[in-house]
């Protein structure tokens, strides 16, 4: 699954992903450029952040790994709160 | 000859991180957090036994940060709270946990050397991110890599004491080492890395301990103890200051202490009154109550605008309600007697509420008082917090984002049940606590009337006001030529707000970037505004300029930019009347003429 995001994710973005993938079973990743990283760590999605460019898949694994991977799209697509 | 060695000065120059003059000798701070040396495992040692070792030091330093959170002076609460709940985040990190445990095992690394490494990889990484914050947060990480390293190493806490006042010379220092050490003893700080907005220049500021950062310079070249100067104006640090250098410095840090120039500081305990005698009252705005130091020495009138919503910040829920008595009574009894005006918490839009799901127009969703009234507990409980505070001194309580009359009452309607309880329990309160609403929108203006008859007071909120008047975003860049107060709309709104106030005897204050404008204020003066709120910064300047206009001449204005068909015409009457006071007072307060002037240059940039 792809995602863009135009404005980049950079610290406070980092704190939401992990937060909102921390609320589920599943494990999850985010993928850039091959460069995988589990999403519910504050370090390796920052680490991510920060060479992020625009196209970011999602991967999830477990029983609700569907749920997990539409929460992680709908903060992208709400490009985190900002403007 | 140890004299002419000691007389040779040395002068560093780096970023000016917070502001201020300090002298004292030097302490250097941690400047032996060298990566720990790569050290692999003797065949006599069991990897699991590191891995324990591994868990048991984030446990410990987990406990670490939050103590420390808790200890926080609360008047840098919420900055510093954000900083340690991202460092608990960073210890908490499952796949950190993982990587270090899988270098232990594949390697035989020890448990230092192992997250020394793996924690450095992600830090070097983060470091090369063109996002300034996200760099920032590397420090924050480097805060928890030392903590960790340090315990794993058994160092006793990550942080000495300083055994008397001192200027802190690190490569780094994390906030939350500034909490650690003991914070009166910090005289000034000076680091090799860092920048203007990180974290430490931020909590600096706020707690008025003078900085400067980024030098790029081997702190372990000073010797301990040396006598070292700050700068935090200019950035500029000197290393065995000469007797010249100090005495300059002594005098600029008298005069750095207080906000007054000289030429102004006989106005500091003088009214702000015109000359044909009418009074306003030049208040200040503050965001920390520990600001209310300041404000006290500015020579403000009181406060006219604490913002709350930093107290209300914090992750783990707001602050509760014997905390906020605490925060309200110390900032009460530091004003001493001058009013305390607080708006209560008003998040949403630029000030997101952290759990607050996202919005597409977050300028026109669930903020303010739309947000509080989703928390009416919250709201409910910080009405409690503020009556009870009350004792202490005069508090005045406002209600942000009101756009329908219904909302004003239903806020006072709470606000009287919290008065009732309060009644009921024999808490003691100030019973004639004063309650009233900002004005921000257009609905409350043309309302105004209505608003006023239930309200103790009015205050416009003058950015948000002009937002929704000219239906410009305030953090539009693309429409930044339109966000100036000189739109006759904003002019015809405040002055039918301040009738409104008036004809029900309440006063009316205004508060925003458009208060502390020499341009604005004589018409502001003019239409009838009783109180200015203002950066505390700005007050001699203000006060100056209220001294030196008549009421009747600013009113004169008024009646003409009310009558102002368009921005230029509003802009050309203001400058014009500006220049004539600026003439008459020339020689009696050239210097705060020639800082208006300075201030002004670009009128339409201003807001």
């Amino acid at each position: 699954m792809t995602v863009t995001n135009p404005l980049g994710v950079h610290a406070r973005p980092s704190a939401m992903i992990v937060q909102t993938a921390s609320k589920f079973k599943a494990e999850v990743w985010l993928i850039k450029d091959g460069n995988e990283v589990n999403a519910k760590s504050m370090l390796g999605v920052m680490t991510l952040a920060a060479e992020m460019g625009s196209v970011v898949t999602v991967r999830a694994k477990g029983s609700d790994e569907e749920k997990a991977v539409e929460a992680i799209i709908r903060i992208f697509e709400m490009r985190f709160g900002e403007k | 000859m140890g004299a002419t060695q000691a007389s040779s000065e040395i002068r560093w120059r780096g970023i000016a991180a917070a502001p201020g003059v300090a002298l004292g000798p030097a302490f250097i701070y941690r400047v032996a957090h060298d990566e720990p040396p790569i050290r692999h495992l003797n065949s006599d040692e069991i990897p699991d036994t590191e891995c324990s070792r591994l868990d048991a030091a984030l446990t410990a330093v987990r406990e670490d940060l939050l103590r420390l959170k808790k200890e926080s002076p609360s008047s840098v609460g919420s900055a510093l709270a954000k900083i340690f709940d991202a460092q608990v985040m960073i210890v908490d990190d499952p796949s950190i946990c993982a990587q270090v445990k899988a270098a232990i095992h594949g390697e035989r690394l020890a448990a230092e050397s192992a997250f020394a490494r793996v924690v450095g990889e992600a830090q070097r990484t983060i470091e090369r991110s063109p996002d300034p914050y996200l760099r920032e947060m590397a420090n924050d990480i480097d805060g928890v890599k030392i903590r960790v390293i340090d315990r794993l190493m058994g160092y006793g806490g990550a942080t000495e004491h300083l055994s008397g006042p001192a200027i802190i010379l690190a490569d780094t220092i994390t906030p939350a080492d500034i909490i650690s050490l003991k914070r009166g003893h910090i005289l000034g700080i000076v680091t090799q890395t860092g920048g203007q907005t990180s974290h430490t220049a931020l909590l600096a500021k706020s707690l008025g301990i003078p900085a400067v950062a980024g030098l790029g310079i081997d702190m372990r070249t000073a010797r301990p103890g040396v006598q070292v100067v700050v700068d935090g104006f200019s950035g500029v640090v000197f290393v065995n200051p000469d007797a010249d250098t100090v005495e300059f410095y002594q005098r600029k840090r008298r005069r750095a202490h207080s906000p007054w120039p000289k030429k102004l500081e006989a106005l500091r305990e003088l009214p702000a009154v015109t000359r044909d005698r009418r009074t306003v009252s030049v208040m200040a705005n503050i965001d920390l109550p520990g600001e209310a130091e300041l404000v006290v020495a500015s020579g403000a009138a009181g406060v006219g605008l604490y913002r709350t919503e930093y107290l209300f910040l914090q992750k783990g829920g707001y602050p509760s309600e014997s905390r906020q008595v605490d925060v309200y009574r110390e900032a009460v009894r530091t004003l001493a007697g001058r009013p305390l005006v607080v708006r209560t918490f008003d998040l949403g839009s630029d000030k997101a509420a952290r759990d607050a799901p996202p919005e597409a127009n977050p300028a026109l969703g669930v903020r303010g008082l739309r947000l509080s009234f989703e928390r009416p507990s919250a709201l409910a409980m910080q009405y409690r917090a503020l009556l009870t505070a009350s004792t202490e001194g005069p508090i005045w309580v406002m209600v942000p984002m009101v756009a329908a009359v219904e909302e004003f009452e239903a806020a006072l309607e709470l606000w009287n049940q919290i008065k009732r309880e309060l009644k009921g329990r024999k808490t003691q309160f100030d019973p004639n606590t004063k309650f009233g609403l900002m004005i921000e929108t257009p609905a409350a203006v043309l309302m105004a009337t209505e608003l006023a008859a239930k309200a103790d007071f009015l205050s416009i909120g003058s950015n948000d006001l002009l937002q929704y008047t000219i239906a410009v975003d305030r953090g539009n860049q693309r429409l930044a030529s339109m966000q100036h107060p000189w739109h006759p709309s904003l002019w015809r709104e405040i002055a039918s707000t301040v009738t409104a106030g008036h004809r029900s005897k309440i006063p009316v204050g205004i508060c925003g970037e458009m208060s502390g404008n020499p341009y604005t204020v004589p018409v502001l003066l003019g239409l009838g505004i009783d109180s200015f709120s203002i950066h505390p910064n700005s007050i001699p300047r203000v006060k100056a300029l209220v001294r030196q206009c008549t009421y009747a001449e600013c009113r004169r204005l008024a009646e003409k930019v009310c009558e102002a068909r368009t921005a230029p015409e509003v802009l050309a009457l203001v400058k014009s009347f500006h220049d004539r006071v600026e003439r008459q007072g020339n020689g009696t307060s050239s210097r705060a003429t020639g800082s208006s002037r300075r201030r002004s240059k670009k009128p339409t940039k201003r807001q």
